[in-house]
């Protein structure tokens, strides 16, 4: 008698935790159903066309996902919302009325995008937020060389984006409120160094400056973003990359213990929510101040999941930063926890714009910071996820110099090296698609 | 010659003083001079850098300079200082009464201590640090004492403290500026350089000056107090806060007085008083005051050699000038090693600075470089000084640096991962995309017998993601099987036991001519897409050999197969060489009217030479028949094999040209056409600096000089593009032209397979210098082997199209399908372009009902 697991959501981790259990030979002890309130599963996001280093193994699938879940047996509702979730009776109540028995429910409904302006999202057509899907696919249609975009928040996604952007000839601006870029996991120089690697790319980027208001251009067509001390920017578009909520209210309504104010939902090490057969995975769990989420903690906590239900593995999931940006040419990681004071240990050479940092805690790695060069990664993920203390070995740092890296020049040629929009070729391990002029 | 003797009196006898009095005896002057020297200290120069060491044994004789004997042939006065100079008169006076004549009068008084004016400084305890008696005294304070305060934190200041720390005293370092060794080190440095010495127990506050020094009743120091308000306890204090000049004496006597202090000298060290000069501490070379050894020293070589001239008679000497001090220094403070070293603060403009930075291990490295790269500027090492002398001497001759400047900064941190697998617990994940722990991987290499990182990645599948583990993956299995004793294979593939080069040797040496022999011969199996095609290079690559002869055909890819270079719908495109870029109006005529009969697409290339487009298989032989017949050969454009040899207009024709570029452009091409090489090679001269035919982005590049041409080796274009680097300068044609076999030769033969030029210098055992051991100096013994070589290339090379159109059976090979020989390939087309013909759009692809409905 085949167990029936609810995944609420249609997103990444939702994408992930069944592929990994069909991977795990799980959808023959589950029934699953998928609801999401999308029209469809979404891959990650249009615009941004690297997935994370990691776990790359669904995306093989992409074009048929929905035909590969099929075909194992797993029963896609899109297009329905849920409003309720009744934990006494284990049923999900949708918008229509309808509802649905579970003897396992997951969580997978992600967060919402929220922007920085207090008056609101800005006018409709020229203002997308980073984070939902719809709005993606949108943009990566109509983002064309010659177009300019601002992209509000320079964290993480705000860089990716915006290099993203930046790679189809559009001219970009980034813009940031706090004093330096990736302020919640950079320290000043690795920031100053990445701060670098964009402008040489032909991203304008403002540090200070925070956008309070964001209309119309009287002149056709674009938007107008003011600030309190700042004179106005205009731009063909706007890209609000300020973070996001969980979109926890079900789970809140139900009773599920969640953090305050859109925080997330609280899970265990075993993604297990207060609710006894409730799991919930990727952003809309609830991630401690200063570990955002990140596309490698919410791929994570899916393949975690998904071996703990099909009982064929048993591991333990707990936040750790893992980032590493999706940036074909500008290699960026941020490993460990957050540490934002002077680092033990670190190697700046700003012939190739290269910054790396480690943090050493009673003899330990607790975190790196590696910008312009990531081949020391897979080492220091090794090492952080000892758990005995391994004693620091200042090589740690250095990566492969036995790769041969002949050039003199001072940025790696796969920037785009002149400002003028056009076809942008950027040299990538990942394919990425060219946009003809 | 002078008749009477050079009066010679020297004022001081430090460690300048004295090494005047030693260069005096080496130039033999003691005879033609009558020197005479006037001391202040009760003993004869002493080794005051090494001072420190007193206090290991207490033994004076051990630092003194001078030998047993005293100095002979000089007359010395000691524990009498000079009180009085009559500069009119020519004398000067002792304390003791004794009055001197001199015809020179040298300066040596050296520094005295600096004791900042703080109240209380004159108590009972409190001691400069300069003199032996003052360590004496520091000595006899320090009995029974529990703790000490040295004020000062330079180089003398963490002497001090050392010292305190070898009496058994507890020492604290109060400096004034914002870290220790303020003039010596960064920032960066100096926070490591604290955590070493408080590391050994030293107390450190820095941004801290004294206020007050509090007395006992007794009169005794008993406590300082800091800046900031607290207060330290001490039985002890030293001053070692700096020195200053000691030019009492010259200033009484009217001498000019620098702005820092000291007698103001010129660059020839000699004073306002042209019979009075100034070396050491005491002097201020034209502004200029040095608190080093190094530089005093150079000065008293300077006025050693006018004294030299003066007693010849040469009354208006010129000689050696004081240059610019070399500041540089390398020392070991209380165990630590430092070393700073020309611009360390990166003071040049437009400067960089990179930085290795470790406070767990206590290193710190920074290198300042131009902003190109290409320059060492200056450096400070704490904590490892790995590389000192040679980082050293490439910032004193701005010498081009040939390695990127990361690498120097990071010599002795080698890659990480050998150290840290090893004591990864066998649970660790190593790739994270397939879930692999590292007993996954030892496994696969023990009884898995996995021997490369191939084999790991079949058996266990780590690495067949997105490959970032592939660098620790191999590690792991060299880490394994040198454990088991085994040494992982450099084979091609598992048909062949050997690397490209070991079986480069076999072919040649046993004379294999085809695949089936070679494998027979040296390896195993059928042979594979690994295999095959560097067999193929080899094969193509002894003389003699023709890419479609028998068997060499089938080991060919595509382009070589029909000896042109496939396109997007299935042509092919012509290029015939033309060396050195240079070709005839008949010439140019014989192309137009060979593209115009068969319709095809005509381009002038980035490498000089004429491309046609649009052929089909079938038509290649007519196309290379009408070319051959007008003189044309094949320009290999489709081989790993020489391509071009560029060239600018050169001193035929151009205003700025210097040598004849475009013959020898024409010469190398002609010398080296048809030479099959592991990776294609581009050439390039220039006829002057200017570079026209950008020969620096090429395998080979020359440009021209004056004298000669330079040679520049192991550049290239294209994804990683990398400037050829200077191999010899100067050079005459027939000495350029034998490097160059030996350099292409060497290459073809050692290389890997598909292997650039740049890779493979770059992965030579010494890189540049080695390939000019080897080219230069013959240091394999096997450039006689190499010369031969290339003159058995240039004896047999035959035009590969030439051949073909000769023998029926290549000929043969030229069709579109095999079993309809006549019949074209239909489904080429073409539109018209800018009066050409192009390849027609490609249809667009058929839409499958199923995928029309995803978003």
């Amino acid at each position: 008698m085949k167990e029936t697991l609810v995944v609420l959501g249609g997103k990444m981790a939702a994408a992930r935790l069944i592929g990994r259990l069909i991977e795990l030979g799980a959808a023959s002890r589950y029934r699953i159903t998928l609801v999401c309130p999308e029209p469809h599963i979404f891959q990650r996001s249009g615009l941004i066309p690297t997935a994370p280093a990691r776990s790359p193994s669904t995306w093989s699938i992409s074009a048929s996902i929905a035909d590969h879940f099929g075909a194992h047996g797993v029963e896609l509702r899109c297009a329905s919302t849920a409003v309720d979730l009744d934990t006494q009776a284990k049923r999900l109540v949708m918008r229509d009325g309808s509802s649905i028995g579970y003897e396992r429910l997951v969580f997978a409904t992600g967060s919402v995008p929220i922007s920085g302006c207090q008056l609101g999202r800005g006018p409709e057509g020229v203002s997308f937020s980073l984070g939902d899907p719809v709005e993606m696919a949108r943009l990566s249609r109509i983002a064309a060389p010659m177009s300019s975009a601002v992209v509000v928040g320079g964290g993480a996604s705000g860089i990716e984006a915006a290099w993203a952007l930046r790679a189809r000839g559009v001219a970009v601006r980034l813009v940031e409120a706090s004093p330096r870029l990736m302020a919640g996991l950079l320290d000043h120089p690795g920031a100053a160094v990445v701060g670098e690697h964009l402008s040489r790319a032909g991203i304008e980027v403002s540090l200070d400056h925070r956008i309070s208001d964001a209309r119309p251009s009287r002149s056709g067509g674009g938007v107008v973003l003011s600030a309190e001390d700042r004179p106005d920017i205009g731009a063909d578009f706007v890209l609000w990359a300020t973070g996001s909520i969980a979109e926890d209210r079900v789970a809140r309504r139900a009773g599920i213990l969640c953090a305050p104010r859109g925080g997330g939902i609280v899970v265990d090490s075993k993604l297990e929510t207060s609710s006894p057969c409730v799991y919930a995975v990727g952003s809309c769990t609830y991630f401690p101040p200063g570990l955002g989420w990140s596309p490698m903690a919410a791929m994570e906590q899916a393949e975690v999941l998904a071996g703990l239900l099909s009982e064929k593995e048993n591991r333990s999931w707990e936040p750790v930063v893992d980032v590493q940006l999706g940036t074909p040419g500008l290699d960026l990681a941020v490993l460990g926890s957050p540490v934002l004071g002077p680092p033990s240990a670190h190697v700046s050479n700003p012939l190739r714009g290269i910054y790396k940092a480690a943090t050493v805690s009673e003899g330990r790695l607790k975190a790196a910071v590696l910008v312009g060069d990531c081949t020391p990664a897979p080492m220091l993920r090794l090492l952080l996820a000892q758990k005995v203390p391994l004693s620091w070995d200042p090589s740690c740092l250095v990566g492969q110099p036995g790769r041969f890296v002949p050039e003199r020049l001072l940025w790696p040629t796969s920037c785009p090296d002149s400002r003028q929009p056009g076809r942008v070729r950027m040299r990538s391990i990942a394919a990425l698609e060219e946009v003809p002029v | 010659m002078r008749g009477s003797p050079l009066r010679v009196v020297v004022v001081g006898n430090g460690m300048v003083g004295h090494r005047f009095l030693e260069l005096m005896e080496e130039k033999n002057l003691l005879g033609p001079c009558e020197v005479e020297v006037f001391a202040k200290e009760a003993r004869q120069a002493y080794d005051r850098v090494s001072l420190s060491s007193y206090f290991d044994g207490f033994d004076a004789d051990k630092l003194s300079l001078v030998g047993e004997h005293g100095y002979r042939g000089i007359l010395f006065h000691l524990d009498d200082p000079v009180v009085f100079i009559d500069r009119a008169a020519r004398l000067v006076r002792s304390a003791c009464g004794i009055e001197a004549r001199y015809d020179a009068l040298v300066l040596a008084t050296g520094s005295v201590p600096f004791v900042p004016p703080i109240p209380g400084a004159n108590a009972r305890g409190c001691h400069p640090y300069r003199t032996i008696e003052d360590l004496d005294l520091i000595r006899a304070s320090s009995k029974g004492a529990r703790r000490g305060v040295v004020v000062g934190g330079g180089l003398l200041g963490l002497e001090a403290a050392g010292a305190l720390l070898a009496l058994g005293v507890e020492a604290h370092v109060v400096e004034m500026g914002p870290r220790l060794l303020p003039l010596q080190v960064d920032e960066g440095a100096g926070a490591v350089l604290r955590r070493r010495v408080e590391g050994l127990g030293l107390s450190v506050h820095t941004s801290a000056g004294i206020e007050a020094i509090d007395q006992d009743e007794s009169g005794a120091v008993a406590a300082v107090r800091l800046s900031g308000g607290s207060v330290i306890e001490t039985d002890v204090v030293i001053f070692a806060a700096g020195v200053r000049p000691d030019h009492s004496l010259a200033g009484s006597c009217g001498l000019g007085i620098g702005p820092k202090g000291g007698v103001l000298v010129g660059s020839d060290c000699v004073s306002e008083d042209p019979a009075i000069f100034a070396i050491g501490e005491c002097a201020s070379v034209q502004g200029e005051v040095f608190g080093l050894v190094g530089p005093g020293y150079q000065m008293a070589e300077v006025v050693a050699s006018r004294i030299e001239q003066l007693a010849a008679g040469n009354l208006s000497p010129a000689g050696t000038l004081f240059t610019n001090a070399d500041l540089s220094t390398k020392l070991k403070l209380l165990g630590v090693e430092v070393a700073s070293f020309g611009d360390a603060f990166g003071e040049s403009d437009a400067a960089l600075e990179l930085v290795y930075a470790d406070h767990v291990s206590a290193i710190y490295r920074k290198l300042v470089v131009s902003d190109d790269g290409q320059q060492l500027l200056g450096g400070i090492l704490v904590g490892d000084t790995t590389g000192y002398a040679m980082l050293r001497d490439l910032a004193s001759r701005r010498a081009r640096l040939e390695e990127d400047p990361e690498r120097l900064l990071l010599a002795q941190i080698s890659t990480g991962n050998g150290v840290g697998l090893e004591s990864l617990s066998d649970e660790a994940v190593v790739c994270s995309c397939r879930n692999v722990p590292k007993g996954a991987i030892v496994a696969a290499v023990g009884e898995g017998g996995c021997e490369d990182a191939a084999g790991v990645k079949a058996c266990t599948g780590a690495g067949s993601g997105c490959g970032s583990c592939v660098p620790m993956v191999k590690d792991l299995v060299g880490l394994e099987l040198a454990k088991a004793g085994k040494e992982p294979s450099k084979a091609i593939c598992e048909h062949f036991d050997l690397s490209r080069q070991e079986l480069f040797e076999l072919v040649s040496v046993r004379g294999y001519r085809s695949f089936t022999e070679a494998v027979g011969g040296g390896g195993r199996g059928r042979g594979c897409d690994v295999c095959k095609p560097a067999m193929a290079s080899i094969l193509a690559s002894q003389p003699g050999h023709h890419p479609l002869e028998g068997e060499a055909a089938a080991l060919q890819d595509t382009n070589d197969h029909f000896l042109a270079n496939i396109q997007r719908n299935g042509t092919y495109s012509i290029v015939p060489r033309i060396p050195g870029g240079e070709i005839t109006p008949d010439g140019l005529m014989v192309i137009g009217a060979v593209a115009k009969e068969f319709g095809l697409y005509t381009k002038i290339t980035g490498a000089q030479r004429i491309d046609m487009f649009g052929a089909r298989a079938e038509q290649l032989p007519a196309i290379w028949a009408k070319l051959v017949a007008a003189g044309f050969e094949s320009g290999h454009a489709y081989g790993k094999a020489l391509r071009t040899v560029k060239s600018c207009v050169g001193d035929t024709w151009c205003r700025f040209g210097v040598q004849d570029s475009v013959a020898l452009a024409i010469r190398l091409e002609l010398r080296y056409r048809g030479l099959r090489s592991p990776h294609k090679v581009k050439a390039g001269v220039s006829g002057c600096a200017r570079e026209c035919a950008e020969a620096r982005g090429k395998d080979f590049g020359v440009i021209a000089t004056e004298a000669g041409w330079n040679l520049y080796l192991g550049g290239n274009g294209g994804f990683r593009p990398r400037h050829a680097d200077l191999f010899a300068s100067d050079l005459d044609t027939e000495t350029l032209v034998t490097y160059l076999d030996r350099f292409l030769m060497f290459y073809i033969r050692t290389a890997d397979k598909l292997q650039r030029t740049a890779s493979w210098i770059e992965s030579m055992d010494g890189g540049l210098e080695h390939l000019r051991a080897v080219i230069c100096e013959d240091s394999l013994g096997i450039c006689a082997d190499l010369d031969d070589q290339m003159a058995h290339h240039v004896a047999s090379y035959e035009d590969e199209w030439k051949a073909v159109l000769e023998d029926p059976a290549k000929l043969a090979r030229f069709r579109s399908f095999v079993n309809a020989p006549h019949l074209g390939d239909p489904d080429i087309e073409f539109v018209h372009e800018r009066g050409q013909i192009r390849p027609a759009p490609p249809k667009p692809p058929r839409h499958i009902a199923a995928m029309a409905a995803k978003a």
